[in-house]
């Protein structure tokens, strides 16, 4: 079978860290999906539907597959149940990644992380979908045709704040402000810019997602798109400032790092999201996550 | 379940992941649907949704602005197609909201209804409202199915 020769080039690290890291990225799969849900909806429990509120208490018992070895199977099956939940309840709006959490936690349901050739297809698999996902966002946006002349970006700035503050760096500020002074009303715009560095950044964004995915799959050249993944996910978090989605975008990120920083920055997602979920509740000042 | 039987289910997985966003990339231009959902890799590819819907009744030579969410009977429905036109676009037509208005409002012989989705115009880089007419005669009378 073709993806026979091909899973041990893409998953070539050895058994005890494939293995490590599929055990890693189970935990933090399960922290990301039961944290956000629980922050999303918890505030608002009392007005969900009964099949939400049910699904907000389940985020919880999440947890439940990681307090003893013996449950140890049944962790990737627990995930990947809850976020086809996630997406039955809120079909046809499901938010974009809990459509990719319930594809990544396909391969972890399927295969056994301690079997040694079932942990190369598993994490194989997991970082082929990666790639195939970011490479799509920038052929998507390249078929779509909005981004030669910087137009949907040119929409995001004059509709949201947080974007003004990246691309002042890049258009004088008298465009900036003459983006913000449009409405969402027919004939208002043009949504673009002649500003070289502006039309450079957003034909920049869907070729960086169409090239830094592949050079991941290489060895050699694995750890460079790597670094210009990291780079590019902290530029898209500082405009578009969807949080949720940067954290578990690093989560699947790690998984083609040199180690297993999912392990290593399991302190760090904890925090952010006990953090989130006090966030969400306003128990700290509010921060928009999404 | 044998790891062979594991890596075949895995290599069909791969295969439809690889193949979705461009299916997905096909909808969206032939039925409109929504590029931001159902998985097509396709965020951020266009503004984000906003929708207009009018609803007019017809009857005795004058033409009056229905407000669907304003009558019980038909908000439900009236909601269900707000969000499959957000959602699904042309994929989700009003037939079932026309026939259910024939039925609240007896006194209408056609009921149109616009749908309108702002996006921006390719050429001139203007906002602009991409507007889709539905026009639906009385079962019984004349011609029964929507003309475009």
């Amino acid at each position: 079978m073709f993806l026979d020769r091909v899973m041990p080039r893409i998953a070539d690290d050895d058994p005890e860290l494939r293995t490590k890291r599929l055990r890693s990225f189970q935990a933090v799969l399960a922290l990301a999906v039961g944290a956000e849900w629980l922050a999303r909806s918890g505030p608002a429990i009392g007005d969900l539907t009964q099949t939400r509120q049910v699904l907000t208490v389940l985020a919880v018992f999440l947890v439940v597959p990681f307090l003893h070895r013996r449950l140890a199977p049944f962790r990737g099956l627990c995930i990947l149940l809850f976020t086809f939940a996630e997406i039955a309840v809120t079909f046809p709006r499901s938010a974009n990644h809990f459509w990719l959490a319930f594809l990544v936690s396909i391969p972890l349901a399927l295969f056994r992380p301690d079997d040694e050739e079932e942990s190369r297809w598993a994490l194989g698999t997991l970082r082929i979908v990666f790639v195939v996902c970011i490479f799509y966002t920038g052929l998507q946006k390249l078929l779509h045709g909005y981004y030669f002349r910087g137009e949907v970006l040119a929409f995001y700035i004059s509709q949201r704040e947080t974007y003004r503050p990246l691309f002042s760096l890049m258009m004088p500020t008298s465009e900036i402000e003459r983006l913000a002074s449009y409405s969402y009303v027919v004939g208002a715009g043009p949504f673009t810019s002649d500003a070289p560095l502006f039309l450079l950044a957003s034909n920049m964004s869907y070729a960086g997602e169409m090239l830094l995915p592949l050079l991941l799959l290489f060895r050699r050249t694995r750890l460079a798109g790597f670094a210009g993944l990291i780079l590019l996910i902290v530029s898209i978090e500082a405009a578009a400032r969807e949080i949720f989605f940067g954290v578990f975008f690093l989560m699947i990120l790690f998984l083609f790092a040199p180690s297993d920083w999912n392990r290593k920055a399991w302190p760090f997602f904890v925090a952010f999201y006990v953090w989130a979920i006090l966030n969400e509740f306003s128990i700290l000042p509010k921060v928009t996550m999404f | 379940m044998s790891t062979a039987l594991r890596k075949r289910v895995a290599s069909a997985f791969i295969l439809f992941v690889a193949v979705w966003p461009l299916v997905h990339y096909g909808l969206c231009r032939t039925f409109d649907i929504n590029p931001w959902k159902f998985n097509g890799f396709a965020m951020y590819t266009v503004p984000v949704r906003q929708i207009e819907l009018v609803y007019v009744g017809i009857g005795n030579g004058r033409e009056e602005r229905i407000e669907p969410f304003e009558h019980p009977a038909l908000a439900k429905e009236a909601k269900r197609f707000q969000q499959g036109v957000w959602t699904l676009g042309r994929l989700y037509p009003p037939h079932l909201l026309a026939n259910m208005i024939f039925d609240e409002f007896p006194q209408y012989d056609e009921v149109l209804v616009v749908t309108g989705v702002y996006r921006i115009n390719r050429e001139t880089k203007l906002m602009d409202l991409d507007q889709r007419h539905y026009r639906y005669t009385r079962p019984g009378r004349d011609a029964a199915h929507p003309e475009e």
